[in-house]
């Protein structure tokens, strides 16, 4: 079979690159531990208040250690539960320093819903059965919208909350 | 009746075959894959 000389270079570089992405994959997965977020832990939907992180008392924002935080958030059809405040109001904006990380824990009660930090990296699937976890370090300042990129029903655009990173 | 001429001389692929063009759309796409890839490696980071 005869080949071309263009064809060898484009067959070449096409194959090089699919070795190349294929490597970064297997790299990301096998060292780096990427993984889907939410392949960890089960829950039951219909209970989800019998997990420690889902006690009403543990949603939001708790600092857990010097520039260390997690998020415990309860997913529902149309609402983030971020725990209350101190005026007994639901939590609609949770607010970390710049630089910190945090882990952001959720699960939900009804039907597949999304998480998704707009701006930053947290962007993940929420499953009923299922706690997602990510953990982000808030490089940038700002107001950051979060919001449910998952369509779960009527309600779906009223899904909303905000990061405050300052 | 006319006979069918037949050119005895078979040129070779490469110059019958000009892929110029072809290789430059090739290119082309291979660098935007690539810059797209970068492009979204580059975003991941800085956020």
């Amino acid at each position: 079979m005869h080949l071309h000389k263009y064809e060898k270079v484009w067959l070449t570089f096409g194959m090089a690159s699919l070795v190349i992405f294929l490597l970064i994959i297997g790299f990301a997965a096998f060292w780096k531990g990427t993984h889907p977020q939410s392949h960890l832990e089960t829950i039951d939907q219909n209970n989800v208040e019998a997990h420690d992180s889902f006690k009403p008392e543990n949603l939001g924002l708790t600092e857990v250690a010097d520039g260390k935080y997690k998020v415990n958030i309860v997913a529902s059809a149309f609402n983030y539960d971020f725990g209350v405040d101190k005026d007994e109001k639901a939590v609609k904006t949770i607010r970390v320093p710049q630089g910190s990380t945090v882990l952001f824990t959720i699960t939900s009660k009804d039907v597949v819903h999304g998480f998704q930090v707009a701006g930053t990296n947290v962007n993940m699937m929420v499953e009923p059965g299922h706690i997602s976890r990510y953990e982000a370090v808030m490089k940038n300042k700002g107001e950051f919208t979060i919001v449910c990129n998952e369509y779960c029903g009527i309600g779906h655009h009223q899904m909303f909350g905000k990061v405050e990173v300052y | 009746m006319a006979k069918k001429q037949k050119s005895n001389t078979v040129a070779s692929p490469e110059e019958s075959s000009n892929l110029k063009g072809t290789f430059i759309m090739v290119m082309i796409l291979g660098v935007l894959m690539v810059s797209a890839w970068f492009g979204a490696y580059w975003l991941f980071i800085s956020r």
